[in-house]
């Protein structure tokens, strides 16, 4: 094996709160994960945790089979670039967006000087202007800047495109499929905005109270989640032995979300619609309020 | 120690500037309140003088050590490993107190006041201050990074308050400012020793929490 | 080539829909060079690995074939067997949900053939 990240049954607790409860996860080098999950599901503490920014209640997280934790080789390998915030923190705020991108040079030893400057020309970002004068969409392409030019063989990004407009936002997944194509890096996306980043990701990892729900290719896990909705008694029988999710009543009818096994296929009829449903869809059927 | 040189040079990059502006802001002080002291001023009282000159170094070193704690925290969101992040932050924050020191004696030499006096003769008694302000500050940084800040605040504070009752109580407040004459070497000796002691108490507790604690590094 | 990919189905089977669509519209010939996984993913914007998917889809089904280290070619009469492939798929893809459709209202097998009829062409 040899090229993984592994986190194995960690645990993270902020003073009473429990975030992370005994998660274990492996991520191969080479693809572009997505990280969904609800506000507070604990994607930020995650990311922190494997870039070794924060410490584990208890569990291990390893690199290449090397504990992370304050072991700044393997650090140097790993490039979190968290969301910016000018008002809490005065020791950036005075700096201008080029001092800031020289700061971050200091701690990635793969910085690409060239690629960050022609980044910031894609991005319409003025170098000399003051972070804290900068809007929060701007930020956002700050780090996201960092994160591209880091060259770092690991890069975590935290809602990277919190803010940003929806030009900007295509421009990034193109530019961000292009360094992917180019070299190969490992990427972890945590992201709110689900649906238009979904053609993005290879593989999905869905964090649900504290617990890795699922990690699964993407276009696999959309190849078998279904809605199956009809005759309320059809889509029973049909459903039974299967884990379902938030299933909807109206009426004499009745709609669930289901995940076949690979390869498994199941066809609409008379009593009953089959239909396939897109990743956001999914995520708010698993990891969603039931309706009521 | 890995990581440790990129640190430094963070430190010293970035924010020698602020630190050295704080410091001449700090001899600016003394040059005025030495003058003052000469009876110029509203400040009749000859004590007065005294405790606003130390509680004015005590803010320029809370607002060092406050400034460490954030130091810190850019540096290990940036991804830099803890103990050098805390070893490359301290080391600076000594390099800046030498700077400062320097800058202070000079000022004081230079210009014709009292303090000029007062360090010729008790050079240890200005150190033995350094150490326990500094120590004092270690400790409330510790204590405001692991989010008690108001605890920390007020620690500092009544490290200061301690100090100056504790230089009036002995009779040595007067005594270390204004008199020419020497004043009593072993006192100089104790203060020294509670400072460095508190210093070393200081970076125990800051490299012990460090480590453990966690940063909410948005 | 540049339809927009939708939710109906899997993104991967539109890919290799989208070019199999090219092929018979003559858009690319055979033995033509088709567009490397990396050039799809680019122009669709998504991920290389998905769209690998859909190009090995096609490999897997003779329409395509790899010349190492040059790319990816239409195979000699790849246009006939994709004409073929979606004549079989003609039933699976029109016939049976027009079947199931005209049962739900109750349409019969002669009043379907009797439409059929009635269209010109």
């Amino acid at each position: 094996m040899g090229n993984e990240l592994v986190c194995k049954n960690l645990y993270k607790s902020y003073k009473k709160t429990e975030v992370l409860k005994g998660l274990d996860l492996q991520l191969e080098k080479g693809k572009i994960y997505g990280l969904i999950g609800r506000n507070g599901a604990g994607k930020t503490t995650l990311l922190s945790l494997m870039a070794g920014q924060n410490p584990v209640t208890s569990g291990e997280i390893t690199l290449d089979g090397q504990k992370v934790w304050e072991n700044q080789e393997m650090m140097d390998r790993i490039c979190f670039s968290r969301e910016l915030n000018p008002t809490t923190n005065f020791s950036i705020s005075e700096l201008k967006v080029k001092e800031y991108l020289k700061m971050a040079s200091i701690y990635m030893p793969n910085w690409d000087k060239e690629f960050a400057e022609e980044l910031l020309k894609t991005f319409e970002l003025d170098a000399n202007k003051k972070l804290n004068k900068l809007s929060k969409g701007m930020l956002s392409m700050v780090t996201i800047t960092v994160a591209l030019a880091s060259k770092a063989e690991f890069t975590f990004m935290d809602e990277p495109v919190a803010g940003v407009d929806v030009v900007m936002r295509e421009q990034f997944y193109r530019i961000l499929l292009d360094e992917f194509a180019e070299s190969g890096r490992t990427f972890v996306i945590s992201t709110h905005i689900i649906e238009e980043a979904a053609d993005v990701f290879e593989e999905v990892i869905m964090l649900d109270k504290g617990k890795i729900l699922l990690k699964e290719n993407a276009v696999e896990l959309l190849d078998r989640a279904r809605h199956v909705s009809g005759v309320a008694e059809a889509v029973d029988k049909v459903m039974e032995g299967r884990e379902t999710y938030r299933p909807e009543k109206l009426g004499r009818s009745k709609g669930v979300t289901v995940l076949l096994k690979q390869g498994e296929t199941l066809e609409s009829d008379t009593e009953i619609s089959v239909q396939p449903m897109s990743l956001q869809q999914v995520f708010v059927a698993m990891c969603g309020k039931e309706v009521s | 120690m890995k990581g440790l040189g990129r640190n430094v040079k963070f430190m010293t990059g970035f924010f020698l500037k602020l630190e050295i502006k704080c410091y001449l802001f700090l001899a600016l002080m003394w040059v005025v309140f030495g003058r003052l002291n000469d009876g110029i001023g509203p400040f009749v009282n000859e004590q007065a003088p005294f405790y606003i000159f130390w509680i004015s170094v005590a803010l320029v070193l809370i607002c060092a050590m406050s400034h460490s704690d954030m130091y810190f925290k850019t540096m290990v969101s940036q991804g830099s490993a803890r103990k050098p992040a805390a070893l490359g932050m301290l080391l600076s924050q000594y390099a800046f107190v030498v700077i400062q020191v320097v800058i202070l004696l000079a000022v004081a030499m230079l210009t014709d006041s009292n303090w000029s006096l007062a360090i010729k003769i008790c050079p240890l008694g200005l150190i033995a201050v350094i150490f326990i302000l500094q120590g004092a500050g270690i400790i409330c940084a510790t204590i405001s990074m692991s989010g008690h800040n108001a605890w920390a605040v007020i620690l500092f504070l009544g490290t200061i308050v301690a100090f100056v009752l504790g230089c009036v109580l002995l009779g040595y407040a007067h005594d270390f400012v204004w008199s020419a004459e020497m004043v009593k070497p072993y006192n100089n000796l104790l203060f020294l020793a509670a400072g460095v002691l508190l210093e070393i108490i200081g970076l125990a507790a800051y490299y012990k929490t460090m480590q453990k604690v966690d940063l909410k590094l948005a | 080539m540049n339809e927009i990919l939708t939710q109906e189905k899997s993104i991967y089977l539109q890919i290799s829909d989208m070019i199999k669509n090219d092929i018979l519209r003559d858009i690319i010939r055979e033995e033509e060079r088709v567009p490397s996984t990396n050039e799809f993913a680019k122009l669709y914007a998504i991920n290389p690995a998905t769209a690998a998917k859909g190009v090995n889809i096609l490999v897997e089904e003779g329409v395509l074939y790899k010349k190492r280290g040059i790319g990816m070619f239409v195979a000699t009469g790849a246009k006939e067997k994709i004409m073929n492939q979606r004549k079989e798929e003609f039933y699976d893809n029109f016939i049976k949900s027009l079947l199931n459709e005209a049962n739900n209202l109750g349409i019969t097998k002669e009043e379907l053939v009797a439409m059929i009829n009635k269209e010109e062409k």
